[in-house]
């Protein structure tokens, strides 16, 4: 059961990318380059790029983009976190364009955008320099101006970069305030973190001196609105998640059968599937209503740490439950069931845990 | 129901009219502690009902009834999209609806769908208008969580019917015009096949209404007791045996009704219940304690979550949708936020949640609101039937083996 409220070509549109991925990334199959048995097809971004305009799928028409609004990109990327699909739809396509979207500053942002639109380059959002900070402060990351140039120096960490974007966007102080700057990978020094979820790799990187360029400078707002879109935007990933895993666990009690009875007739189990049920179609209201909101350019503020913190409970708490109802086998390497728990546990840490998102919004809330 | 649509410049003409109706002809609400959450069971006394009769008689001549339901029986014929601007601008007025809660929010909506266009033209529009008031006579003492296994007998005698047993549970029926009930026509047949729905005027001779006193001390249920009530043979809503499909009808609205909060009126746009709590944490200054912030927030985000899906879910009904099991989503989810409110008061109140002095009224509301959140959770279905339904309904998971489904009513095992 699905109660979206979706027009049909929001509908045309997630089919269109169901089947894409379906064929393209099975499970098994992600799960194989997950244990690094197999890659990514070289040009497959390229591919889908320019076959669905994935890449581009926010980006302006005038840039070679498809021009959707950011609803549209959310219903994009619960189909991603259904998946799994080891492609920067997330990364790149959301979390590094929203900013140069937000900034607003085409004659800067038009070489970028018109690459990324054609999925010749990716880019990662690079905000955060230490653990357990929501939203991201700049601590030690400082831009310098030189004449018409910036330099950047500093370091970001906990990064989605689909193991090395081409360009990372970052933040960083200046004396008119924090900025948002440009920095190509040839400049930055890049470390692969050691991350749970095996199918999404982060980095962090240093970069000493390096040449950027700024998308916009005296930029708390533009920070701001970048960081609510982030969580909104992970939010709608998760959101994708947790319908897989809602439909797993369902499957398996329609099928296993212990003490001569299908195991989904046993209130115990049945109950289990009909509260995942409940906490879903309560995040899907909370994430498709954030991502509609922004879409309108609403102020998202509250509307995003609900999302951020609906969808990131019942992802952790469906992972869970979806290996409870499957017993021993749920528990095994084998079985994809971890491959989304350990996407759920990621994701509920990134762009503010349900914990800094419930103090955002009391503050926001005006208390 | 509708397929009008709007334009964004109707929307704010109707916006500005709505505004200005409240603003002349409604009270703003004070910050009174409790109220709807988990309460079924306001409206008892005379006076309430004067007032909420009055106010939706002024709703209704205003056109601000019944906006979505066609023009033919008494409604607007207007859009959601009108509904959600009228719940908008009726946020923060006090909504004197609870006596129609079950009238619009359950009884009408299932006259629109499975009674004859004779029903619909003589009850919808006075039901919009707050003229007449409905009960749902379900439930029965030997038939609770398993509402097919009622027994209330209706019996054919020429042109009419013939009516005996009890219900019970029946919240408003002291107050209530008219009835839907659902009887045993066939006990020879299997439980859900021998059912059959009527209109039942609740004055008529041999109708014995008797209120029931809840935990709370409140009054809002009763039992009623059906001795000889003759019925005509128009009384009939659907068909004869039928009766069940009909009834689930009726149930789906009422748990889309009492989760989503608000009958066919629906409000919940707001965040009523986090806002009176916040106020009592600043007031006892426990706001500044990250326990109370954290549990704050959390309450803040099931009520909001809760009335987002509310707005979904009546969109999805009124673009033309039957209630599907979805309201039991909102019911479990309404559930749970009214015990999880009423906790976090005790919590924060501490030792006068449970002893207060006179002038104390803080203390009293809270603490009716506890005593009623039980009520909440079992009003239209215990959660756990709730589960059970989504699992079965929306999930199509295999029932329980059942003994009864396919046995003759009269050979089932009984209280």
């Amino acid at each position: 059961m699905c109660m979206s409220v979706m027009t049909q070509e929001r509908e045309a549109l997630k089919g269109a990318v169901a089947d894409y991925l379906d064929a393209t990334f099975p499970i098994d199959k992600v799960h194989r380059i997950a244990n690094g048995k197999e890659d990514v097809s070289a040009g497959e971004w390229t591919k889908a790029a320019q076959g669905l305009g994935l890449a581009g799928l926010v980006i302006p028409e005038e840039f070679g983009g498809q021009g959707a609004s950011l609803g549209e990109l959310g219903v994009v990327l619960q189909e991603f976190g259904r998946t799994l699909a080891p492609l920067p739809m997330l990364s790149s396509a959301a979390l590094g364009t929203v900013p140069f979207l937000v900034c607003d500053n085409a004659n800067v942002s038009k070489p970028y955008l018109e690459a990324l639109a054609a999925g010749t380059a990716t880019a990662a959002l690079a905000l955060s320099e230490a653990a357990n900070q929501w939203p991201a402060t700049i601590n030690n990351t400082v831009a310098t101006q030189n004449g018409d140039t910036w330099t950047v120096t500093g370091s970001k960490t906990f990064i989605l970069d689909n193991g090395g974007a081409d360009f990372y966007i970052v933040s960083a102080s200046t004396p008119q305030g924090p900025g948002i700057f440009v920095v190509n990978s040839a400049d930055v020094q890049r470390t692969d973190l050691n991350a749970m979820d095996l199918t999404r790799k982060q980095s962090s990187i240093s970069f000493n001196n390096a040449k950027a360029t700024a998308l916009a400078v005296n930029a708390q707002s533009q920070l701001t609105q970048i960081q609510n879109l982030a969580a909104t935007l992970v939010a709608s990933e998760q959101l994708g998640g947790a319908d897989a895993i809602l439909k797993m666990m369902v499957e398996y009690a329609k099928m296993r059968v212990q003490f001569g009875r299908i195991i989904g007739s046993f209130q115990a189990i049945k109950h289990m599937c009909a509260n995942t049920l409940v906490e879903v179609e309560q995040a899907r209201g909370a994430a498709e209503d954030a991502a509609d909101r922004a879409a309108q350019g609403e102020d998202i503020t509250l509307s995003a740490s609900l999302a951020k913190i609906a969808c990131s409970e019942v992802f952790s708490d469906a992972t869970l439950t979806n290996i409870r109802v499957h017993g021993g086998i749920g528990y095994t390497w084998e079985h994809p069931a971890h491959l989304y728990f350990r996407r759920a546990r990621s994701t509920n840490a990134l762009f503010g845990s349900p914990v800094q998102h419930r103090e955002a919004l009391l503050v926001g809330l005006g208390y | 129901m509708t397929t009008a649509i709007e334009t964004p410049a109707e929307l704010e003409e109707f916006r500005v009219k709505v505004r200005d109706w409240f603003s002349s002809n409604a009270q703003r609400e004070d910050a009174q502690a409790g109220g709807e959450a988990g309460e079924v069971e306001a409206g008892e006394t005379e006076d309430f009902l004067v007032v909420a009769r009055n106010f939706q008689n002024k709703l209704y001549d205003s056109g601000l009834s019944g906006l979505a339901w066609p023009k033919e029986y008494g409604g607007q014929s207007l859009t959601m999209n009108h509904q959600r601007v009228f719940n908008e601008e009726a946020s923060g007025y006090v909504m004197p609806s609870t006596p129609f809660m079950v009238t619009l929010g359950m009884c009408a909506p299932t006259i629109l769908q499975y009674g004859t266009e004779e029903q619909r033209k003589r009850h919808i529009g006075p039901m919009l208008r707050g003229d007449e008031i409905w009960c749902q006579l379900f439930s029965e003492p030997g038939a609770g969580s398993d509402v097919a296994g009622l027994t209330t007998k209706a019996v054919r005698d020429g042109d009419e019917w013939v009516i005996n047993g009890q219900k019970v549970w029946t919240s408003g029926a002291h107050y209530s015009n008219f009835g839907l009930i659902v009887t045993r026509t066939n006990p020879d047949v299997p439980k859900h096949k021998g059912i059959t729905m009527f209109i039942v005027d609740m004055k008529a001779p041999g109708v014995t209404v008797r209120p029931l006193r809840q935990m709370s001390g409140a009054s809002g249920f009763n039992e009623v007791f059906f001795d000889n009530v003759r019925l005509p043979a128009t009384a009939l809503v659907g068909e004869v045996d039928q009766g069940w499909t009909a009834a689930i009808g009726t149930l789906m609205n009422e748990r889309v009704s009492i989760g989503a909060g608000g009958g066919g009126l629906g409000r919940g746009t707001g965040t009523v219940q986090f806002d009176r709590l916040a106020e009592l944490a600043t007031h006892t200054g426990a706001i500044t304690d990250p326990v109370t912030r954290n549990e704050l927030a959390t309450i803040w985000v099931k009520e909001r979550t809760l009335a987002i899906l509310g707005d979904r879910m009546r969109a999805s009904l009124k673009s033309g949708n039957a209630p599907g099991p979805e309201g039991s989503i909102a019911k479990l989810a309404g559930s749970e936020l009214g015990s999880r409110v009423a906790d976090m008061a005790m919590d924060l109140l501490a030792e006068s949640g449970q002893a207060w002095t006179n002038d104390d009224e803080e203390s009293l509301r809270w603490a009716t609101n506890l005593l009623g959140s039980p009520g909440g959770a079992i009003a239209g279905g215990t959660p756990e039937i709730m589960r059970n339904i989504l699992g079965e309904r929306s999930l199509g998971l295999p029932k329980e083996p059942q003994l009864d489904r396919d046995m003759p009513f009269k050979e089932i095992r009984a209280n």
